[in-house]
């Protein structure tokens, strides 16, 4: 029976932090929640209470993308690591999330879709049959337009022109993304209800929002339900 | 004057079997209903992903978990309201207004809202496959309407080996791409009452083996060459149907990363070593043709389900009623 058997997982996640002042009451709940996030997603696919048999994972990997605002942080503004191999690399992953300092910002709105922008274009694992491809947003605040810091010459190169580009980046199931499988990506938005956040739920495909500052107050079974949506089949 | 026969007379065995992937938390349900008159296969597995949303007033369960049985609950009451010539329009209809009326029910003592707002979730979501049968005159078949919506399937087996008669809602509809892309379903019943429930109408010759399934059953095997080889093996290393459906539950429960639900029913072999003879010739030319080994690169797994489609897609197609 053991050849006709199928077949495991391949899970890639990027995890966006906004790493500016207003985030400095809640940078370490995001920590905790960051790192506890992806223990529940492989938890919840491979193991099951009673012994059935799961959705084995067979390659997990985590980078993280922390932001701030080009024009107020310039070359402070985007820090991204590589993709951490998890469980072989969790020390690096976790000296990655410690290592993050609230600081900076400049006005409310942040470089938020930059952030996006570069989680999307992530070098996504493509190996493999099943795959899930992840993106975890936490911020407290809205998003500059995107482009909004080019003027600074730290801002990358790159990067899409107008949020109907981001939107394309992001695909749907007329129009394939460039850079992201449209049945493996989810994207978890643990933000406050403010422009863009709000007009990707309204727009993108596979997203899922808890409108919030960085996710603060959620119950229990709010989370399980996000967890849920995400290794389960839609 | 003749009398027509009844729907037992041909009915050699009938089960279901359902696992769950976490104790009385499982998300698929099913009803089965065999009478003189006909039977009841349907199977239903309600949409983890997208009804992942908890509600206190069921018991904290999920939208998912409380939608597949729901819509078990519209089953037979569709079922009943046959019997007493009381559904209206087609098939399709009548069925759809059952479960529509019923997930309404469900959706109005609902108090709680979710605070997530989302492009994934849905109310009451649930697949269903199911299959009412019932004799054809006076002859050696059954008169079958097949329904489903979402990626639960209806099946049959017989000489011509192991035919899919629904079509997955998936943006694919090639059962064996369908296992690796893992794709959002296009279209599954929920609370919106915005789905389309499919059904078609066949006559089928006896002897035949005829099931619905939920993803469980076939979406954690590498093909569907290897879902017929499990059920064929399962069957000839069995010695009675109790020990065949054991069997099953003990390889799904093995292979399965899902709950999975599979109502069958089994007419016109005559007993259990007949069902078993009759098989046997087709599990080997199933091994002769399609040989499962472990190093078989996707290539060759492609060529062979080439090869294997052309019987096992052959009834596979959409109709109106």
């Amino acid at each position: 029976m053991q050849a006709d058997m199928m077949m495991k997982y391949n899970v890639d996640m990027v995890f966006c932090i906004d790493a500016t002042g207003s985030m400095k009451k809640v940078i370490d709940m995001v920590k905790d929640n960051a790192l506890n996030f992806y223990r529940d997603v492989v938890e919840s696919m491979e193991n099951a209470p009673d012994q059935m048999q799961k959705k084995s994972i067979n390659t997990m990997r985590i980078r993280v993308v922390i932001y701030r605002d080009y024009k107020a942080d310039h070359d402070m503004a985007m820090m991204t690591t590589r993709f951490f191999k998890l469980p072989e690399e969790e020390e690096q992953f976790r000296d990655a999330i410690n290592s993050v300092q609230a600081h900076g910002g400049g006005d409310e709105p942040e470089d938020g879709l930059e952030a996006l922008a570069y989680a999307i274009r992530s070098d996504w694992n493509k190996e493999g049959i099943k795959k899930r491809n992840i993106i975890v947003v936490w911020t407290d605040a809205s998003t500059h337009p995107i482009g909004y810091g080019s003027s600074d010459p730290a801002y990358p190169g790159g990067m899409p022109r107008s949020f109907s580009e981001l939107t394309e980046w992001w695909g749907d199931e007329q129009m394939e993304s460039p850079f992201i499988n449209d049945n493996a990506k989810r994207l978890i938005l643990f933000a406050p209800e403010r422009p863009a956040w709000t007009d990707i739920v309204d727009s993108w495909n596979n997203v899922i929002h808890y409108p919030s500052v960085a996710g603060e107050g959620m119950e229990e079974f709010t989370y399980r339900e996000i967890i849920d949506a995400i290794y389960n089949s839609i | 004057m003749n009398k027509s026969r009844s729907f037992l007379d041909t009915t050699d065995f009938y089960f279901v079997i359902c696992g769950e992937k976490k104790t009385q938390n499982g998300e698929d349900s099913y009803y089965m209903d065999v009478d003189d008159d006909g039977a009841m296969c349907f199977v239903f597995d309600g949409c983890g992903g997208s009804g992942a949303k908890i509600y206190p007033e069921f018991g904290r369960k999920t939208g998912a978990f409380v939608a597949s049985r729901a819509a078990a609950e519209a089953a037979w009451e569709w079922k009943h309201s046959l019997k007493r010539g009381e559904a209206e329009g087609t098939f399709s209809e009548s069925l759809s207004s059952s479960i529509n009326q019923k997930l309404a029910v469900y959706h109005g003592l609902v108090r709680s809202g979710s605070m997530l707002r989302s492009s994934i979730t849905r109310e009451f979501p649930t697949t269903l496959a199911g299959i009412y049968l019932r004799p054809y005159k006076d002859g050696n078949a059954e008169l079958a309407d097949f329904f489903w919506c979402g990626d639960s399937r209806c099946y049959i087996l017989t000489e011509m080996g192991l035919q899919q008669i629904s079509l997955d809602d998936l943006p694919v509809k090639d059962a064996f791409r369908n296992l690796k892309e893992d794709a959002a379903m296009q279209n599954v019943i929920s609370s919106s009452g915005k789905y389309v429930l499919h059904n078609r109408k066949l006559r089928i010759t006896l002897p035949c083996v005829f099931f619905s399934a939920t993803d469980g059953c076939f979406g954690y095997l590498k093909s569907p060459m290897a879902f017929e080889r499990l059920l064929l093996k399962t069957l000839m290393k069995s010695k009675s149907i109790a020990g065949w459906k054991e069997l099953l539950f003990q390889s799904w429960r093995k292979i399965a990363g899902d709950d999975f639900t599979i109502s069958m029913l089994g007419a016109g072999f005559g007993s259990f070593q007949a069902l078993r003879t009759f098989f046997s010739q087709r599990l080997q030319y199933l091994d002769r043709n399609f040989p499962a080994r472990e190093d078989m690169t996707e290539d060759e797994l492609q060529q062979q389900w080439d090869a294997y489609r052309v019987s096992y897609e052959e009834l596979c197609t959409e109709e109106k009623q």
